[in-house]
């Protein structure tokens, strides 16, 4: 028998003892895979650095070297060798980040595609600086009773460093959205966590396949290994979820980005299926301002099958809630909006041959499915790739885009009834889809009724 | 004819394949009987070729053991359908002869979707590919686009189908199965069908409301991003479907636990499909990242009994110092030491650990090594810098 200790060390500046208190965030554990030498996986578990992952090998003969692999949610790994010689234990340990990043920026170091470097490593023209993005402009978007606002970006946090800005923001509960965009950046919305303190860190992406942003947005609400699951989710690695998912399962979920999390892993991996509906009844009444929670009870009940018109309704009024409550969180989102509004709207449209009910449930349609799915459609035509936020293109909220507009922050035309500091939302505006309209849209006496505009990241 | 290949008396798990390839639009630009408006549908030159290659791969050991193409023991070929549309008939070999196959327009697809999801659904616990290459289009949603699309005015796109229903109504027909879809068109976002929902194509099969997903788990392979184009090069093999065949033949392979078997299975494969696009990307003038999904943890694809190989090209700068010097690679293949006074030396490996190294037999720079890189098919590289 053999065994092996995985230990994480976050590399930090130890002067800063106070840091765990104030970034709590950068603990975070690692899926680890013990391979042998052609490749063939050997154990799996997952690593924190409270938390060593302890394993022990029944067939010492042929382990006498193994290899051992942290995955990391940006999409890389690193691998280190044991040789146990006459010894039967092995300790290996692996340092995240380097002890030059900054505390405050930690906690992204294993989420972000490019290296977190000091001012001293990097001029302000090189590729990777964040002063490149200096006239970006920036707005805070809030649902707030059915409509998006804009409001003021108070950030209680300010963070620096030549290849990244942070800031830190306090939010209440329900959905917010930020967006950027510049003469060069296409405009975008990226959907930030639900409440509380989230901090959001900036930084140039490394450009690798057709559909990234060149700047990179990364969040988090400091709930580490449920923002690791669902990056992990995000790259479609179901393997290193599972490891992530089976130690998240295994605590208590107490915040909703952790039973949001849990709940998508279950949607993907095929666990929804023992997990009795009432937990997801659970969820949804637990978080009632949190459209992922809606969306996931949504998708659950219709991958149980709808024996009850009472349900079929109840089914149409949800794919309108998940609406109504703002915007989803996470990416996992845009295929669960994708698959719901899919298979509802089939549903109406099968022919009586095929899927037999499309007439009871035709009559059972609520008005405004229409609009309702067109504003799915035109969500899933203007998803953007962030990571694991939910995010998408389009200059207002309520007007996804599948258009990658660029230039000065847009400002809303519109009706004179608009208040003085909001913008109303165009009814029709999630028709236009970034073209053409059919020309249902309003048209009210245009007038200009913004107070609020963007702040220049170069600013914050 | 679209059955391609029907095995009888096989038990337990099984596969069913299905494959379109559509390049002969005959109602788009340039086609026999062009439309007024053909939005933008040219005819292609890829997609048949593409669906021939890899109809070729997946007969490969029908026709002798040891020829290239789909292995997998736990679920061997039990069918393979295939349509394909171009100028003149389509002939493929097949053990023990030609078939002439069907054109992919609307309804021969439909009829052979039928048998091959009757199949799916006779077969509990199968595996189910659907292959398309031809133009696509997106809304949000993916559409596929048959031979005959634009024949009907007003209802233009009829012809074709929705990827994603489709997808989501088999799940609830075929009872612990594993569905992939691997889509090999452009996913650009189409301002027409966006503006006419009611247009755009249907699933080749719906399911009511009342069925619950049964199917075990199901990927989703695309070509390219959301809004995204695919490439391929005149009359060539697209890039995509280069390299699903290449990952499918080895690329994506991974050891299975105690076992000398590797597998491919659909997370290894978007991901291996993925890498070699990017390393293409690198040298190509159009860049084209593939996209996939997988819902829930999958039995492979494809097992092999030896392991994939990956070519390690090694060299060493500045130029000057590889006349007395040689580069080395250690692993479960023991030793193996090149002299590399004339450039990049490359060594085929079985895919796994190795420490690889340079050094010189002057002593002209100090000795580097890199203990334990993981060498991962098609092509590992490095240039070792010594002073």
């Amino acid at each position: 028998m053999k065994s092996l200790t995985v230990r994480i060390r976050h590399a930090r500046d130890l002067r800063a003892m106070s840091y765990r208190a104030v970034y709590p965030a950068d603990s975070s554990s690692f899926p680890i895979r013990v391979e042998d030498p052609t490749g063939g996986v050997l154990s799996e578990g997952v690593a924190g650095e409270y938390e060593p992952l302890l394993l022990t090998f029944a067939d010492p003969e042929s382990h006498e070297v193994l290899y051992v692999k942290l995955l990391s949610p940006n999409g890389r790994s690193v691998v280190q060798r044991v040789h146990y010689g006459p010894s039967t234990d092995a300790l290996v340990q692996f340092v995240i980040g380097s002890a030059d990043v900054p505390d405050w920026a930690r906690w992204a170091s294993p989420r972000v595609a490019s290296k977190l470097v000091q001012s001293s490593e990097i001029s302000s023209s090189a590729r990777g600086a964040i002063s490149r993005f200096r006239n970006v402009w920036v707005k805070l978007w809030r649902f707030d009773e059915g409509s998006w606002r804009q409001v003021a970006i108070a950030p209680s946090e300010k963070e620096a460093i030549a290849s990244a800005k942070q800031i830190e923001l306090n939010l209440q509960e329900g959905s917010h959205l930020l967006q950027l965009g510049s003469a060069s950046l296409p405009w975008f919305f990226v959907a930030l966590p639900a409440r509380g303190v989230c901090r959001v860190l900036l930084t140039p992406q490394r450009v690798m396949s057709t559909q990234d942003i060149p700047l990179q947005v990364v969040l988090t609400s400091s709930r580490p290994e449920a923002e690791t699951l669902l990056e992990f989710l995000s790259r479609d690695e179901l393997g290193a979820a599972g490891s992530i998912a089976t130690y998240l399962l295994e605590r208590k979920y107490e915040d909703p980005t952790s039973a949001i999390a849990g709940a998508y892993y279950l949607l993907r991996s095929g666990g929804w299926r023992e997990i009795p509906i009432w937990w997801f009844d659970n969820l949804y009444a637990s978080f009632p301002w949190s459209s992922d929670a809606a969306l996931i009870l949504l998708v659950v009940s219709l991958r149980r099958g709808l024996t009850l018109t009472s349900e079929i309704e109840t089914a149409y009024q949800m794919l309108s809630e998940v609406l109504t409550r703002g915007l989803p969180m996470f990416a996992e989102a845009h295929r669960l909006m994708l698959e719901a509004s899919t298979v509802l709207d089939q549903a109406r449209r099968a022919p009586e041959d095929e899927g037999g009910a499309a007439m009871t449930v035709r009559l059972l349609a609520p008005e405004g499915l229409e609009a309702t799915l067109a504003t799915y459609a035109a969500l899933a035509a203007a998803r953007a790739e962030m990571g694991s936020a939910f995010a998408f293109y389009g200059d207002f909220p309520d007007r996804p885009s599948a258009n990658r507009q660029t230039g000065a922050a847009p400002e809303r035309c519109d009706s004179p009834e608009a208040g003085e500091n909001d913008f109303e939302p165009l009814q029709t505006a999630s028709l236009e889809l970034g073209f053409t309209s059919s020309g249902n849209a309003r048209r009210a006496r245009a007038r200009r009724v913004s107070r609020k505009t963007a702040t220049l990241l170069k600013d914050l | 004819m679209t059955t391609v290949f029907e095995a009888k008396g096989l038990v337990g798990r099984r596969t069913h394949v299905l494959i379109i390839g559509v390049g002969k639009y005959t109602y788009g630009i340039g086609g026999a009987d062009q439309k007024p408006e053909t939005f933008g549908l040219m005819q292609l030159t890829s997609p048949p070729v593409s669906a021939k290659a890899l109809i070729a791969w997946f007969l490969g050991p029908q026709f002798e053991p040891q020829r290239p193409g789909f292995s997998n023991p736990s679920a061997p070929l039990a069918s393979l359908e295939a349509l394909i549309s171009e100028d003149g008939p389509v002939r493929v070999e097949i053990p023990g002869g030609e078939r002439e196959l069907d054109p992919a327009k609307a309804a021969n697809v439909k009829t052979a979707f039928n048998r091959w999801r009757a199949r799916v659904q006779a077969d509990q616990g199968s595996t189910a590919i659907l292959y398309f290459c031809g133009h696509g289009q997106s809304t949000g949603r993916q559409y596929a686009f048959f031979e005959d699309v634009l024949e009907q005015d007003g209802r233009e796109f009829e012809n074709g189908f929705d990827v994603e229903a489709t997808l989501y109504s088999l799940r609830t027909v075929a009872q612990d199965s594993q569905i992939h879809f691997w889509i090999d068109s452009c996913r650009e976002v189409s301002a027409a069908m966006l503006l006419q929902p009611d247009a755009c194509p249907r699933p080749l099969f719906s399911a009511s409301l009342i069925r619950p997903v049964i199917a075990k788990a199901m990927s989703l392979l695309y070509a390219a991003g959301a809004g995204q184009i695919a490439f391929s090069k005149e009359g060539q093999v697209s890039r995509f479907t280069t390299a699903l065949i290449k990952s499918l033949s080895g690329c994506a392979g991974t050891r299975r636990s105690g076992a000398p078997i590797w597998e491919v299975k659909p997370g290894e494969l978007g991901r291996a499909v993925g890498l070699l696009l990017d390393a293409e990307n690198r040298t190509a003038a159009r860049r084209q990242s593939s996209a996939s999904t997988t819902d829930a943890e999958c039995d492979s694809i494809v097992e092999m009994t030896q392991a994939p190989t990956a070519t390690v090209s090694l060299d060493l700068v500045p130029e000057h110092l590889r006349a007395n010097s040689e580069v080395f690679l250690r692993g479960q293949t023991g030793l193996i030491t090149r002299h590399c006074g004339n450039g990049p030396v490359s060594v085929d490996v079985p895919k796994g650990y190795y420490d690889i190294g340079a050094r010189s037999t002057a002593a002209a720079f100090a000795d580097k090594l890199l203990q334990g890189e993981d060498i991962v098919p098609p092509v590992y590289a490095h240039t070792f810098e010594v002073v």
